[in-house]
């Protein structure tokens, strides 16, 4: 096995990385796969509460650099998938702890043994950020449809391909059909002609995901929720499946129209 | 440990102003590791400004050192360079390209000399400008691709976006009044010529190639028309 390393990111804070990478971690474990997600945004770890895992932590990524712990010791395996395992942040240090280097190396010997390798990046473009940049094969970027998380997430998107670690791929994450269908939402396809990067998913703006957060039940692991179900779509996508992009809105056709927008863009 | 004297250190106000100006660049950041490394206590937890005069760096190399410093517990805040590659490639990095104080006597001396032959010679950027990407030259600018909300591109003579331009425009900065910018698409967050600052304006629906200028001191935006043969 030779792992896949995926980042998320955004510039912005609080516009769903770390709800994103619980939930595609979540379901890439469900479809079979081993997946270590690693929270990288040491200082204000938050991962292992949005997993559900906070009350087991003992070592963290911290440890692991400073050789306090091996990496398997540092892995708290979950309670619901076998496959899955989080490396926390520490909670008592800051970004500097660790260096771009660092990530590299704990990557590199995680590599043999898992499929997929999930890094929750802290907001800002510092060094938290180029920490959970450098070790990443692929970087999502999460965005809202807002203006100013979306000017924040073009600066991400210029920052990676100078780092050369690009093309990135676009997340539009807390949708609201209603909003944008009255014109008062920038609407996916605006996000995605202004960010000219390929789509890799549309999760809906759903309070289910406020709870599920607060209990530390991503809802990727719930078989009915059709935002899981979105999470599930772009687990899918990164596996190189084709799935089309769900209709959020019951009358629109807005979902089919990004996914137009983007054949005729990339290519 | 061999030290080919191509480092040079010296303190300032904001930290380590190294100058390594000359020889091969891998032989450059090799001895300055080396140097970093041998006096550790000295250097940990520096802010250090790289001056590199003429050399061309691409961001692969400034990132490569900026990290192997950063392992070292050193932060690589700035780079100094004669070079616009250079400095482009550290600006889009976030790195500062000048010291605070050297710049205004930087640009007042350059603004004498160089005004004249603003009208000679164009960079040319073929790629879209994202978000905190900024262009700045003395001489034309000419974007291939867009230039997007909060990226900026600052010329002492024309400005010439073959795109949307949405992002902010500075053309004419010396105060060559005659300057003009065009886009494809003209949506700008603001546009300048010199001292000018356009009124912002609301544009819907279908745009056209367009041109801003001044005209006896007057702000003005107009189609795209070649028979003015600007």
């Amino acid at each position: 096995m030779a792992a896949i390393v995926v980042t998320i990111t955004s510039g912005k804070g609080g516009v769903g990385k770390t709800t994103t990478t619980a939930n595609l971690a979540v379901a890439l474990a469900e479809d079979g796969f081993k997946v270590v997600c690693i929270d990288g945004d040491i200082g204000l770890r938050n991962l292992d509460v949005v997993l559900g895992l906070e009350n087991r932590i003992v070592y963290d990524l911290v440890d692991i650099v400073e050789n306090r712990c091996r990496i398997r010791q540092a892995m708290i395996r979950d309670k619901r998938l076998e496959e899955l395992y989080l490396i926390p942040a520490a909670q008592t240090r800051d970004k500097s702890a660790i260096s771009p280097s660092d990530m590299i190396r704990v990557c590199d010997e995680l590599r043999s043994e898992v499929d997929y390798i999930i890094i929750d990046s802290p907001a800002g473009i510092e060094r938290g950020f180029r920490n959970t940049i450098a070790p990443a094969d692929i970087i999502l970027v999460v965005t809202n449809p807002e203006v100013s998380a979306v000017r924040d997430a073009d600066r991400i998107i210029g920052l990676v391909e100078a780092e050369e670690k690009g093309p990135a791929k676009l997340i539009i994450n807390r949708v609201n059909p209603g909003l944008t269908k009255r014109g008062d939402m920038l609407t996916p396809e605006d996000v995605v002609e202004l960010l000219a990067i390929e789509l890799i998913g549309v999760i809906p703006d759903d309070e289910n995901v406020v709870i599920s957060t607060n209990r530390g039940q991503p809802v990727a692991l719930d078989p009915k929720s059709k935002t899981g179900q979105a999470f599930k779509n772009i687990a899918k996508r990164l596996q190189g499946q084709t799935v089309p992009f769900m209709q959020l809105d019951d009358k629109g056709d807005f979902m089919s129209k990004v996914a137009g927008l983007f054949k005729q863009g990339g290519d | 440990m061999e030290n080919n004297g191509l480092i040079q250190i010296k303190g300032i106000r904001e930290g380590l102003l190294i100058s390594a100006e000359n020889g091969a660049w891998d032989d450059r950041t090799a001895e300055l590791l080396i140097m970093v490394k041998q006096r550790e206590s000295f250097f940990k937890g520096a802010r250090v400004c790289l001056d590199v005069n003429e050399t061309p760096l691409r961001v692969k190399q400034i990132t490569q050192l900026r990290d192997q410093l950063s392992d070292l517990d050193v932060t690589l805040w700035a780079i100094l360079s004669r070079s616009e590659t250079t400095e482009n490639n550290a600006r889009v990095l976030g790195l500062e390209t000048a010291l605070p104080v050297k710049k205004e006597t930087i640009e007042s001396k350059e603004s004498n000399e160089r005004v004249e032959s603003a009208a000679e010679k164009a960079v040319l950027v073929n790629k879209t400008l994202r978000a905190g990407y900024k262009v700045e030259s003395m001489d034309h600018v000419i974007i291939v691709g867009d230039v997007n909300p909060g990226a900026e591109i600052v010329s002492a003579g024309n400005i010439i976006v073959w795109g949307k331009l949405k992002g902010s425009a500075i053309a004419g900065v010396q105060g060559n009044m005659k300057s003009v910018i065009c886009a494809l698409e003209l949506r700008p967050t603001q546009l300048r010529i010199g001292e000018k600052v356009f009124p912002p304006q609301q544009k819907k629906g279908k745009t056209f190639p367009e041109v801003a200028y001044i005209e006896n001191d007057d702000c003005k935006i107009e189609l795209w028309n070649k028979e003015k043969g600007r």
